[in-house]
């Protein structure tokens, strides 16, 4: 990607260079190849007068001579004989002779074309109609120039006729005709250096002179176009001498310049995409000799790292450029990685280290609890068999007072036998040590038995316990210990009933969400608002039960219902009216719950 | 027919209290501390029922129970299991096969109804 910009934008930079460059050069070379198309198109009008001067020195010959002179004045066949036969016309190649006096009457006149040599010149007459004096009666006419005539256009030239020793005054004039012919043509072409067509004005041309045509009706005389890149036409306006237009002389320019142009620019590119090409090569190896191959290096390190997890490895990447700084920073934060890795495993061993010893404290303490209560209680029973024993009188009669003392002894072991059971359930609910067996049960005749555990206890204090639960209410739980949930409940029911007597309404009901609710409400005294939050605390009682039960317990019960019911994914709390009731509700989950421990 | 009963404890006071309350009951008490006479000490009186402690030095009480079990002599003869570790027996599948358990402290009476119903009065 990097290699792909920086190839891309120098691309771009060289390019655009060589492209300005380029405009350059070709604005240039048009510049200069115009300056010469014109220099060469303005060869053409000198080109023209130079065959003119020729003429004119013929003409100068033949005026500045006393023959001419004379023949003026005495015009005579002799020197017409002599002078001027068919031969010299050929080897002056003159086609118009005129000689004309002063007055402008044309005292000779011939024409010569083709080896013929005729006096009779009807093309002259229409054309000189008016005489010599059109020439120069507009006095406009210069001494030469060109004139349009039906066959060709004619190079003119006209001199006075003077002695020989050029001293006039002038006789006459002696005007020199040539046709502007195909040689001609062709020593103009020489001349101008290039291929030249002459188009005579007056007659219908073809579509490009048309065109030149209008361009020259602007008061333009010369005109170039580039018609392809070897070739383009120049078009010259040429005036006759009148100053009307006469003649469009077409150059075909060879564009020699502008091809030489072409191929240096040819070379140029070719050059300047070599040298791209080089330049890219050069630099895709420079770059990934110093940049990339570190840069690959940096990269495949890192996805080594990640993939193999192996924080020991480093970058091998020396530098002293902003590469090896970052390879340097990289392979630093590696090494923080690795040893906070290291500290992190180290932690967590020590953890689990901690862990484990917590787990064997935890074994510890239930195995000490068990061996407590197990010391604690076989002493309670003997107590206990020996004190039932005394009671009962088996070991002797006893008197009142006695039996008095001895039914304390036994209630205060009761006591004693209550809480040491309490104790232990409660730390083993609490350390998850306790464990269970679920299996799915009607509950309703758990509490049926429940009940008639209670009956002698109900009977004395003359309580009543309705069973409403639903006969199809069933659900996951230990059956011994959902026992011991609503013994507690009905123990905690008849300590704190009220004067009236005691009735107690245990009922179920299913909650939307496929939960089960059991609801077991009393009409005893009821729980103050303030203690409401205590009701679940452990060795929590409140001492306002009017019926003290001779086992009361140390406050332990409803922790300990609590517990059994949170190991059933159950949830248990309390509404009460203080003075009318209490009522108990308990959630059990639809589902079966997590095994404590099994 | 009076039926024999064979208390197996190593407290020798509780041994005690448990023939008191079972002569007083009208039955034969027979007392036994060390586990591994008492296969011996059953054979030999034709007890009709053992009361067995768990919690012993020496041979432990699952011991004397398989044994009892395991002989055909003495595997018809109903044991209850008298102990203070009442979690114990509900989880150690060992125990199953005796045929009663409850646990210390007891009340007397309901001790006496267990027997009389184990030995079938």
């Amino acid at each position: 990607m990097i290699t792909l910009i920086l190839l891309g934008t120098t691309l771009f930079l060289i390019v655009s260079l060589a492209l300005i460059l380029n405009l350059i050069m070709n604005k240039g070379l048009d510049e200069v190849e115009y300056q010469r198309e014109m220099v060469t198109l303005e060869r053409v009008p000198r080109a023209i007068d130079a065959r003119l001067e020729i003429l004119n020195h013929i003409a100068i010959d033949w005026g500045n001579w006393d023959d001419t002179y004379n023949f003026i004045k005495n015009p005579s066949p002799d020197y017409v004989k002599s002078n001027l036969n068919a031969e010299s016309f050929a080897q002056l190649k003159v086609n118009i002779l005129i000689i004309a006096d002063l007055n402008g009457s044309m005292v000779y006149k011939s024409h010569y074309y083709n080896g013929v040599l005729s006096n009779n010149t009807p093309e002259l007459e229409e054309y000189f109609s008016e005489g010599i004096n059109y020439f120069h009666a507009t006095g406009y006419f210069t001494d030469r120039g060109i004139i349009l005539l039906p066959k060709y256009p004619l190079l003119v030239v006209s001199r006075p006729v003077l002695r020989s020793d050029g001293v006039g005054p002038n006789d006459g004039h002696i005007i020199f005709g040539r046709y502007l012919d195909l040689e001609e043509t062709s020593y103009i072409s020489d001349f101008v250096g290039y291929p030249v067509e002459i188009m005579r004005y007056d007659v219908v041309v073809p579509d490009d002179f048309n065109e030149a045509k209008l361009f020259f009706s602007n008061n333009n005389s010369l005109l170039v176009k580039n018609i392809n890149e070897t070739t383009s036409f120049g078009y010259v306006l040429i005036m006759d001498g009148y100053n009307q237009p006469a003649l469009i002389v077409k150059v075909i320019i060879d564009r020699t310049a502008h091809k030489q142009g072409r191929i240096i620019q040819r070379y140029l590119w070719a050059s300047v995409i070599i040298s791209c090409l080089v330049m890219m090569i050069i630099m895709r190896t420079l770059l990934s000799l110093t940049l990339l191959r570190k840069i690959k290096k940096i990269y495949t390190t890192i996805e080594y790292v990640r993939a193999k997890d192996d924080l020991s490895k480093r970058i091998d990447v020396k530098s002293k450029c902003e590469i090896g700084l970052l390879a340097n920073n990289l392979n630093a934060m590696i090494t923080s990685l690795e040893s906070s890795r290291a500290k992190l495993v180290q932690e967590s061993e020590e953890i689990a280290k901690a862990n484990a010893e917590l787990k064997k404290i935890d074994v510890m303490k239930d195995d000490f609890i068990s061996n407590v209560s197990h010391e604690l209680r076989s002493p309670l029973a003997t107590i206990k068999a020996y004190t039932q024993m005394m009671d009962n009188g088996d070991l002797g009669k006893i008197n009142k007072y006695q039996k008095e003392g001895v039914g304390i002894i036994l209630s205060s072991s009761n006591q004693l036998q209550n809480l040491i059971s309490e104790l232990l359930d409660i730390s083993r609910l609490e350390s998850s040590n306790a464990r269970f067996q679920f299996s799915r049960q009607k509950l309703r005749p758990i509490i049926d038995e429940v009940i008639f555990e209670f009956r002698p206890g109900l009977r004395k204090v003359k309580g009543r316990v309705v069973n409403q639960v639903s006969k199809y209410c069933s659900l996951d739980i230990d059956r011994d210990r959902v026992k011991q949930v609503f013994r507690n409940l009905m123990d905690n029911a008849i300590k704190y009933m009220s004067k009236r007597p005691l009735l107690i309404t245990i009922s179920s009901r299913k909650a939307a969400d496929g939960n089960c609710e059991i609801l077991f409400s009393d009409n005893g005294v009821g729980i103050k608002p303030e203690n409401m939050v205590f009701l679940f605390s452990k060795f929590y009682q409140v001492n306002q039960g009017l019926n003290k039960a001779a086992e009361s317990g140390v406050g332990l019960g409803l922790s300990i219902v609590k517990e059994i019911l949170k190991a059933h994914g159950a949830e248990i709390t309390a509404e009460s009216d203080y003075g009318k009731g209490t009522t108990f509700r308990i959630v059990f989950p639809p589902a079966r719950p997590e095994l404590v421990n099994d | 027919m009076i039926k024999k009963i064979l208390v197996v404890d190593d407290s020798i006071v509780m041994s005690k209290a448990i023939k008191i309350i079972l002569e007083k009951a009208g039955f034969d008490v027979f007392t036994e501390p060390d586990g591994a006479k008492v296969l011996d000490t059953v054979k030999k009186n034709k007890i009709d029922s053992v009361i067995l402690d768990l919690m012993m030095p020496g041979i432990s009480g699952k011991d004397v129970l398989k044994m009892l079990k395991s002989d055909p002599e003495t595997k018809m003869v109903p044991v209850l299991l008298l102990t203070a570790r009442i979690d114990v027996l509900r989880w150690d599948a060992d125990f199953k096969i005796a045929e009663s358990s409850m646990q210390k402290p007891f009340d007397n009476h309901e001790l006496v109804s267990e027997i009389k119903r184990l030995v079938g009065n």
